[in-house]
C-alpha cells in the first residue's frame, strides 16, 4: 500500500472504530446504551485511564514505554495514606506530588542510570506493587469519606483539566514538541540545542502527575487503599493508546488524540458488550479480535520497514 | 501536505460528531426522564420494603404483600435478570458456582449476565455500574474488600436494584453499620473460617507434626485474615512451632513452588506445611515441590485450604492430612435469597446474615468423595426441585441456614446417591 494512504487509513480507523462501536451499540442495546446514566457511567469508567494516558503520551512521543503506573498509582495511595490519613484534601495533594517523584526517580534510573525506560518503570511497578502489598497486609487503608468524590462532575472536571492542558502542551509548548523531535531523531534534536535529558525528566514528571491524579480518582472509586490498588493501569493505558493508534516509536506522528480515542473504544466495548448480555465465556475472545484488528490497521509500522 | 491538512479536518468533523453525539445524549430530555424514573422507581421500592415490613408485623398478613410483591414483579419487567459479578472460572470454585447457578437459573426462569475477572473494587463497580446499566434487577457479588460492601451498595441503592454477597465477612464496624442499613442489601453470608483452621492445625498435631511453614494468605482480605489467624491462633493452642511464614502468591504457582521448595530446603526439621489457598495452582505447585524436595513420602504433612486438582494423589502419598473447601453453597444460596426478594418475596425483614461451616476432610476416603461430588462443575448436588422451593412467599432465613447448616459430606454422599 503507498505510504499516505496507509498513513491516512492508519490515521482515520482509530476515529472510525469509535464511531462504529458507538453506533452499533446505540442501534442494538434497545437504548440503554445512550441513557444519560450509562453515558456517565463509560465517562467515569474511562476517567482514570485516560487520566493517566494523557502523561504516559508524553513518554511515548519521545520513544520510551512506562511500566511504572500500576505499582506508582498503589505506592502513591499508601503513602499519601500513611502521611495525610483521612484528610482528603492533603491526600490528593500527597498522590499528585509522589507520582511527581516517582517519574523524577523513574527519569533519574533511565538518564543517568543508563537504564532503559521500561525496565526502570517495571522496578518502579514491582517496588510500589510490594510496598503497596506489605503495608496493607498490616493495616487497614479505609479512606469511606473519598467516597464522596465518587462522582461525574468531580470525574469530569478532572478529566477536562488534565486533557485539556495536556492537549495544550503537547501541541502548543516546546515541551510537547521537543518530545516529538527526540522521538524523531534524539542525536539531531540535541544537536539542534536542545537540551535532550531535561525534556526527558520534563515528560516523566508530567507522567508521573497523571499517575498521581488517577491515584486520586482510583481511591475515590475504591475508597480503601488495598495491595492491588491500581492493578493492571499499565496494561489498559497501553492497550488504549496502542487501540487510539499511537505511534509505538513516538516521533512527531503521536497524537494526543490517541489517548482520548483508545481509552473510548476500551471502555466503550466494555459496557456495550456486558448491555448485550453475552456470554462471559466469549467476552474477552470479542475484545481481543476487535483489539487485533484495530491495532492491526491502525498502528504505525515504519519501525518494521526494514524487517524482510 | 494538502491531503494531509485534509483528513485532519475529517477527523475533527467525526470526533466533534462523536461528542456531539455524547453531549446531545447526556443533556437530552429523555435522560431527565430517566433519573426521574429511577428515583421514583426507588421511592416506590423503599416504600414496599417499608409497608411489607408493617404489614408483616401488624400481622395483616395475607392481602396486603401480594399486592406489593406484585408491584415489584410488574416494576422489574416480564423476566428478572441478576447481575453476577464473579471472579472467573479459574479454578475448582469458580467453575462450579458458574455451572450451579446457570444451572438454578434455568431452573427458576431467570436470565444472568456474568461479569467475570474483577479483583479490585474498582472493577466491581465498574462491573456493578455495567450491569445496572444493563437492567439488573439484583447484583451478587463477592466483595474483594470490605469497602466494596459500601461501593457496590450504594450504587445499587441509587439505582432501586437488591444486592447479595457471599464468602466474606465484614470486620469494619462503620462499613458494617452502614451497608446493614441499607434498604436493597438482601443477605450475606460468609464461612466459619477461623474454627476449621483450628481443627485443621490440630489435625496436623494429631499426625505427629511439630514444626510448620505457612503459606498465608493477603491480611488485607478479612477472609484470609481468619485463616491466618486460626493458623497461627491453632499453632499456639496445640503447641507447633512456626518456623517461617510467607505469603502465598495468588495465581502465581511457580513463585509458590519456589517458595515451598525453600522451606524444604532452609528447615529440613519442617514436618508441617499449612496453606492459607491452594487456589491458583498453589496446591499443585505444594505438592510438586514436596515429591521434588527428596523427602521422604508423607514424613511432611501439609494442610491446606481448597481444593486442588491432584488432592486424592496427595493423600494417598501421604504429604496431605486435612483439606478443607466447599464454599459454592454459599454462593447459590446468597443467589437464591437475592431472585427470592427481587420477585418480590421477603425472606426476612432485616439483612440476612448466615454462615457456613466448610468441609474438613481428613482421610483418602472422604477426599475420593470430595473430588468426585463438590467443587464438580458437571455434579449439581441441588435438585431443580430444591431450587424452585428456596424460592416463593413462605421462604424464610431459616429455610436458607437450614440449607447451610445441612452441608456435609454425608449430604453430599446422600445427594450424590452413594449411600
Amino acid at each position: 500500500m503507498h505510504r499516505s494512504v496507509r498513513d491516512t487509513v492508519r490515521t482515520i480507523v482509530p476515529v472510525l472504530g469509535l464511531i462504529i462501536v458507538f453506533v452499533l451499540f446505540s442501534l442494538t442495546t434497545g437504548g440503554k446504551f445512550l441513557t444519560l446514566n450509562n453515558m456517565k457511567n463509560m465517562l467515569m469508567q474511562s476517567s482514570i485511564t485516560m487520566v493517566a494516558a494523557v502523561g504516559t503520551t508524553f513518554v511515548m512521543a519521545h520513544n520510551n514505554l512506562d511500566f511504572s503506573l500500576g505499582g506508582v498509582c498503589a505506592l502513591c495511595c499508601v503513602v499519601a495514606y500513611l502521611i495525610a490519613g483521612t484528610n482528603i484534601a492533603l491526600f490528593f495533594l500527597i498522590c499528585i506530588a509522589m507520582g511527581i517523584l516517582c517519574g523524577l526517580f523513574s527519569s533519574f534510573l533511565h538518564i543517568w542510570g543508563q537504564i532503559p525506560a521500561f525496565m526502570a518503570g517495571l522496578c518502579l511497578m514491582f517496588a510500589g506493587r510490594g510496598i503497596a502489598q506489605s503495608t496493607a497486609s498490616r493495616r487497614s487503608m479505609v479512606l469511606t469519606n473519598a467516597a464522596r468524590f465518587n462522582t461525574f462532575w468531580f470525574f469530569m472536571i478532572v478529566l477536562v483539566a488534565v486533557v485539556v492542558a495536556g492537549f495544550i502542551v503537547f501541541n502548543f509548548t516546546k515541551i510537547g514538541k521537543a518530545q516529538k523531535l527526540i522521538g524523531t531523531n534524539p542525536k539531531a534534536t540535541q544537536l539542534s540545542g536542545i537540551n535532550v535529558n531535561r525534556y526527558k525528566v520534563i515528560a516523566f514528571a508530567i507522567s508521573g502527575a497523571t499517575v498521581g491524579i488517577a491515584s486520586c480518582l482510583t481511591v475515590a472509586r475504591g475508597a480503601s487503599v488495598v495491595g492491588n490498588t491500581g492493578l493492571n493501569l499499565e496494561t489498559n493505558v497501553l492497550l488504549a493508546l496502542s487501540i487510539g493508534g499511537i505511534a509505538v516509536t513516538g516521533g512527531s506522528a503521536t497524537r494526543m488524540r490517541s489517548a482520548i480515542i483508545g481509552t473510548l473504544i476500551f471502555y466503550m466495548l466494555n459496557n456495550g458488550l456486558t448491555l448485550w448480555g453475552l456470554n462471559a465465556d466469549y467476552v474477552d475472545i470479542v475484545k481481543a479480535v476487535f483489539f487485533l484488528v484495530t491495532v492491526s490497521i491502525s498502528i504505525d509500522r515504519s519501525q518494521y520497514d526494514t524487517i524482510a | 501536505m494538502k491531503k494531509h491538512k485534509y483528513v485532519s479536518k475529517i477527523i475533527a468533523l467525526m470526533m466533534v460528531m462523536v461528542l456531539a453525539m455524547f453531549t446531545l445524549v447526556a443533556c437530552g430530555s429523555s435522560s431527565e426522564s430517566s433519573e426521574a424514573e429511577i428515583e421514583a422507581e426507588k421511592e416506590t421500592a423503599e416504600e414496599v420494603v417499608e409497608e411489607e415490613t408493617e404489614v408483616e408485623e401488624a400481622e395483616a398478613q395475607e392481602e396486603e404483600p401480594q399486592e406489593q410483591e406484585e408491584e415489584v414483579v410488574e416494576a422489574s419487567g416480564d423476566g428478572i435478570t441478576i447481575g453476577m459479578i464473579w471472579y472467573g472460572n479459574v479454578d475448582p470454585m469458580g467453575t462450579t458456582f458458574y455451572s450451579w447457578a446457570n444451572e438454578a437459573a434455568d431452573a427458576l426462569g431467570v436470565d444472568l449476565i456474568w461479569q467475570l475477572g474483577s479483583f479490585t473494587t474498582e472493577e466491581e463497580v465498574t462491573d456493578c455500574e455495567n450491569l445496572i446499566s444493563a437492567g439488573c434487577d439484583g447484583i451478587y457479588f463477592v466483595p474483594m474488600a470490605e469497602v466494596a460492601n459500601l461501593q457496590l451498595g450504594n450504587l445499587c441503592e441509587e439505582a432501586g436494584v437488591y444486592w447479595a454477597t457471599s464468602n466474606r465477612d465484614i470486620v469494619d464496624t462503620d462499613i458494617y453499620e452502614s451497608v446493614m442499613e441499607n434498604p436493597y442489601f438482601v443477605c450475606r453470608i460468609h464461612d466459619e473460617t477461623y474454627e476449621v483452621c483450628k481443627e485443621m492445625v490440630r489435625e496436623l498435631a494429631e499426625n505427629g507434626v511439630t514444626k510448620v511453614c505457612i503459606l498465608s494468605g493477603d491480611p488485607s482480605d478479612p477472609l484470609m485474615a481468619d485463616r491466618n489467624s486460626g493458623f497461627s491462633d491453632g499453632c499456639e493452642e496445640y503447641g507447633i512451632e512456626i518456623l517461617a511464614t510467607t505469603q502465598g502468591s495468588y495465581g502465581d504457582s511457580n513463585t509458590d513452588l519456589n517458595n515451598i521448595a525453600n522451606f524444604c530446603t532452609l528447615y529440613p526439621d519442617m514436618d508441617g506445611l499449612l496453606l492459607a489457598s491452594s487456589n491458583g495452582g498453589a496446591g499443585a505447585a505444594a505438592y510438586q515441590a514436596l515429591e521434588t524436595s527428596g523427602r521422604e513420602k508423607g514424613s511432611i504433612k501439609m494442610a491446606v485450604f481448597d481444593n486442588f486438582d491432584g488432592s486424592q494423589d496427595a493423600f494417598d502419598d501421604g504429604w496431605l492430612v486435612a483439606s478443607c473447601g466447599g464454599y459454592t453453597t454459599e454462593c447459590l444460596v446468597s443467589f437464591l435469597a437475592l431472585v427470592n426478594r427481587v420477585e418480590g418475596n421477603i425472606a426476612s425483614d432485616s439483612v440476612m446474615e448466615m454462615t457456613l461451616s466448610p468441609l474438613m476432610i481428613s482421610s483418602p476416603e472422604d477426599m475420593e468423595v470430595f473430588s468426585a461430588y463438590v467443587d464438580n462443575p458437571d455434579i449439581y448436588l441441588y435438585s431443580d426441585e430444591l431450587i424452585q422451593s428456596l424460592v416463593g412467599p413462605d421462604v424464610t432465613e431459616g429455610d436458607y441456614q437450614a440449607v447451610l447448616d445441612e452441608w456435609s459430606l454425608d449430604f453430599v454422599k446422600e445427594a450424590a446417591g452413594l449411600d
